[in-house]
This record gives structure tokens, sequence and C-alpha cells, in this order.
């Protein structure tokens, strides 16, 4: 009975640790996007608010330039986290699957050695789309976003941890309420 | 210009871009358009001033780019007014002022080809200022030399591409090559007629253009630094009809970082003072907040003397920095970031 009592605690605990981690994050990422969004407005200012917009979206090839990888872990036998990373898209798809690894896009291993260079070229840089010489703030902005979506992931892996922590201390209440019950029988 | 002579055909003209001149915002409207919470409180403060209802017709809720349409089309309106009304060489001058947005266009146009739009969305989205009627036809060029035959032959620009065509497809760094090359052939040929017209006209506006070459040289070389454009193509985008010619440019053409560059705006007492103020740090002025703050007191000082073309163009540039602040105002109001919300250029 201590031991699922002190196991309960320990949950809380990490739970209460991974709230306040998440809503760190959610503070920075409100505080990136928005020094994003200012640093657009801002080249907007340098170089004509027709020159920064929708209508320079290239149609003809629309890839990101960041990969989110998902892995799915087992801690336990009722426990799974997933987590999320990012990766940059420059790097060809590796083709080592080890623990339940899960892709977005996946790629036959045969095929790859035979697609030529021009498939597994690195995506452009969006920044080109809107010339060639743009302002460092329109740089900076993309930093800030690029660095956004590494928060987003970061958020994502900590409220899947956060459910999965959730799931486990149900599952101890009721084994403690069942213990408990059972001590009472005995008594 | 004998000034005894210029009110026969300028007179009228001068005196209405000096009325146009006196509505154009001051210190203490901007105070009042920085202290908005809304975009709508924003259009209710324009309200009062020489814009009017420009916003009247507009759904709400009303959007940054709406607003910047609207301002520009009470510029467009005004600049056709003040050309109708013109003869020559005033015609002429004004011509040249427009020549510039119709780089811009170009750029808008081919660019939005080269991204497979449909020439519908992109029409548009020109300035005005600068259509010409070969616009439609942008989207059949795919090389330079196409560009040239099929559409710029006919324009005034043509004598400004001589030196872009060339059989290569068009991509994006060599659009970004044509759009300076061709402005600065434009700005050298605006310099020279501006100098042939001499008087006080070459006075006001040779200083303006050769601010705005060298201005364009700093702008090209920081811009540069960590692209695949390489220093000899840098070095032919630079326009030579600055205070930076020669020396100052081959230096630049030189620079691989931004402390080269401050080193070369030190040998000239008015460029040093710009780099000095400016910086990245949150607090100052970036420089191109300096160079945009320095092309209004030129503009301004414009005004100083009478019966010159210069007040022409200072007036457009002008009012073309306020559509800037005002949209600047906007997008802290909409962003809800105010922080930087006094990074405008108070003009008069």
């Amino acid at each position: 009975m201590d031991e699922v009592c002190e196991q309960l605690d320990q949950l809380v605990e990490s739970h209460m640790d991974a709230l306040d981690r998440l809503l760190t994050l959610h503070d920075t990422l409100e505080q990136k996007l928005s020094e994003g969004h200012l640093n657009i407005a801002k080249s907007r200012y340098s170089m004509g608010g027709r020159f920064v917009s929708a209508l320079q979206f290239d149609n003809r090839e629309f890839s990101a330039l960041k990969r989110v990888f998902i892995k799915n872990k087992r801690l336990s036998d009722t426990q799974v986290v997933t987590s999320f990373t990012t990766e940059a898209a420059e790097e060809p798809f590796s083709t080592d699957f080890s623990e339940n690894v899960r892709k977005r896009n996946v790629k036959k291993t045969e095929k790859s050695t035979e697609t030529d260079d021009s498939a597994q070229s690195p995506p452009t840089d969006p920044c080109k789309w809107f010339g060639v010489l743009v302002p460092q703030s329109l740089k900076q902005g993309q930093r800030y976003f690029q660095s956004a979506i590494d928060d987003l992931c970061e958020m994502a892996s900590i409220q899947s941890e956060m459910s999965s922590l959730k799931k486990e201390y149900t599952r101890l209440l009721k084994e403690k309420k069942r213990i408990g019950e059972e001590e009472k029988r005995v008594e | 210009m004998d000034s005894l002579s210029f009110n026969i055909n300028g007179g009228y003209l001068e005196g209405i871009v000096r009325g146009f001149k006196s509505g154009i915002l001051k210190r203490t409207d901007y105070l009042n358009l920085v202290q908005c919470e809304t975009l709508d409180d924003l259009k209710l403060h324009l309200q009062s001033t020489d814009y009017g209802n420009f916003l009247a017709n507009e759904p709400s809720p009303l959007s940054v780019s709406v607003i910047d349409d609207k301002l520009r089309e009470k510029l467009v309106s005004e600049f056709e007014y003040l050309r109708n009304h013109s003869v020559e060489p005033l015609s002429t001058f004004l011509d040249y002022i427009r020549y510039s947005y119709m780089i811009d266009n170009i750029v808008l146009l081919i660019t939005g080809t080269l991204h497979q739009r449909h020439i519908s969305e992109l029409i548009p989205k020109c300035h005005p200022l600068g259509s010409f009627e070969q616009m439609e036809a942008i989207h059949v060029a795919s090389t330079p030399a196409e560009l040239y035959n099929a559409v710029l032959v006919d324009t005034p620009l043509a004598p400004y591409f001589i030196d872009c065509i060339s059989e290569h497809d068009l991509d994006e760094m060599n659009i970004e090559i044509i759009r300076n090359t061709l402005y600065k052939a434009y700005l050298e040929d605006f310099h020279s007629f501006c100098k042939n017209i001499g008087g006080t006209t070459a006075e006001a506006m040779c200083e303006i253009l050769a601010f705005e070459a060298d201005r364009r040289a700093f702008i090209i070389t920081i811009n540069s630094f960590g692209t695949e454009l390489s220093k000899d193509d840098r070095a032919k985008l630079y326009p030579r009809c600055g205070k930076l010619f020669p020396d100052g440019l081959s230096q630049l053409a030189r620079a691989d970082e931004y402390e080269q560059v401050r080193q070369v705006a030190e040998n000239y007492g008015g460029y040093r003072t710009l780099f000095e103020g400016a910086g990245t740090n949150p607090g100052d002025k970036t420089l191109e907040d300096k160079f945009f703050e320095h092309e209004v007191k030129l503009n301004v000082n414009a005004f100083m003397q009478q019966f010159h073309f210069g007040v022409f163009y200072a007036y457009i540039k002008l009012k073309e920095q306020e559509c800037r602040n005002i949209v600047w105002i906007s997008e802290c109001v909409a962003q809800r970031h105010r922080a930087k919300i006094d990074s405008y250029i108070p003009i008069f």
C-alpha cells in the first residue's frame, strides 16, 4: 500500500514538472511567433508590401525545410510515450529502423539506391522566393519561426508524456482503492 | 531653370504640389495614430487628416493590406493629376519617376510567372503608377532575351535592358540581377537628365539621386553576404552616380563583412554618421532606418527652394514614406506588438 502511495506521489511530482516545462515553452513560443511576425512586417517596410506576400509562394516546389520524426517508446507494460523530434530535410532518408520508428514519408530502401540525385536534392530556402538580396529582417524572422517549430515538437512530446503519466496515475489510483478494500476485508 | 520663366509652365503645378505637401501628416498626427488600439481606431483618426473618408467603403474587419492599397490609390490620383497637367520638360521628369515603379512591376510579374502563378493573380498587385501596355505579355517570357523581345523593347525601359540580355533561363538569381541592373541604368539616366536640365533642379535632384545610388550600393553589399551572388556580379550592380564612385564602390566590391562596409563609410562624412547610429541591439535604429531618415531630410530640404522640379520628386518620396509609416503603425496595432511602434520616421 505504501509503495503504491509513494508511486502516486512521484507521478504527481513528474506531472507538475512536465506542466511547468510546458507552460514555459508556451511563453517562449508566443514570444518567438510574435517576433517572427514583427520581422516579416519590418521586411515589408523595407521591401514594399507587395514583395513580401502570399503572391511570392513558389507553386512549383512547396517542400518543407524540416521534417518531424515520431517515435513511440514503450516504458513499461502500460506506458507508451510518443516523442517528436525535428531534423533538417537536407539529409537523405535514413534507412536504419530501430525502436519502432514511424516516419511521415516512407521510402523503400531498394528505390533509394536507384533514384537520381535530383530526388534527394535539398529543398530551396523559402527566403529565396522573395529575391536573392533579402533584408536581414526576413532572414531573422525565418530563424524565429524555425526555432518555434522545435519548441512545438518539444511541447507535443511533453503533452504525450503528461497523458501517459495521467493514465498511469488513474491506474495506480484504482490499484490503491483495490488494495484498500482488500485490507478492510481482511480486518 | 530661370526663376522668371518657371511659373509660366510650372507655377500652377508647383502651387498644387506645395498644397499637397501641407497635407502630409505631422508629428501630432502620428502621436494620435500610435495610441490606437485597433485598426478601426486608426481609420477614425485618419478621417481627420487629409485622407478623409478613404476607408469609408471598406468592409470591416479592416486588414493592413487594404489600408496599404487605399493609401497608394490616393497618391496615384494626385500623381496622375500632376502628370496630366504638365508640359515638357516636367512631363518627362514625371515619367522618369514612373519608371522605378515599372521596374518593380516587371520584377513582380516575372517572379510570379517563374513561380507558376496565374497572370490574373499578379496584375491587380502591380503598382498603378508603373503599369504599361505590354504588362500582360510578360508570362510568355522564360529567358531574358524573350522578355526583351516580347515585352520590353517597346517600353521606355528598353535602353536599360541592354546589359541583361542572355539566353539563360530565368531563375531567382538572374531576376535579382535584372532588377538591380535595370535600376542602376535608370538611376544613372535620371541623374544625367537632371544634370542636363541644370539650375536649381540639378542642384536638388542630383544630391538626392547620388544618395539613392550610394544607399543602394551599401544595401546590396550588406544583403549579399551569405548569398551566392559573386563579388564581380555584385560590383556590376552598383550605380555610379553617387559620391562613392569610383573609390568607394571598388572598396565595397571587395568587402566580405559588415565591418568592412563600415570602414568604407568612414571615409565619407555624411555616411559615417549614419553608420555610427545604427546597430542590431534592441532600441537601436537599424541601418535601413537611418537611410530612410536621411532620405526624408534631403527630400524636405528640396522644398526650401522654389522654381525647380525637385519638389515633385520629393513630394512623391515623402508620401511613400508616410504610407510606410502608417502601414508600420497599423501592423504594430494589428499584431498588438507595441514595442517597436515608434520606429516610424516623422516627416514634419
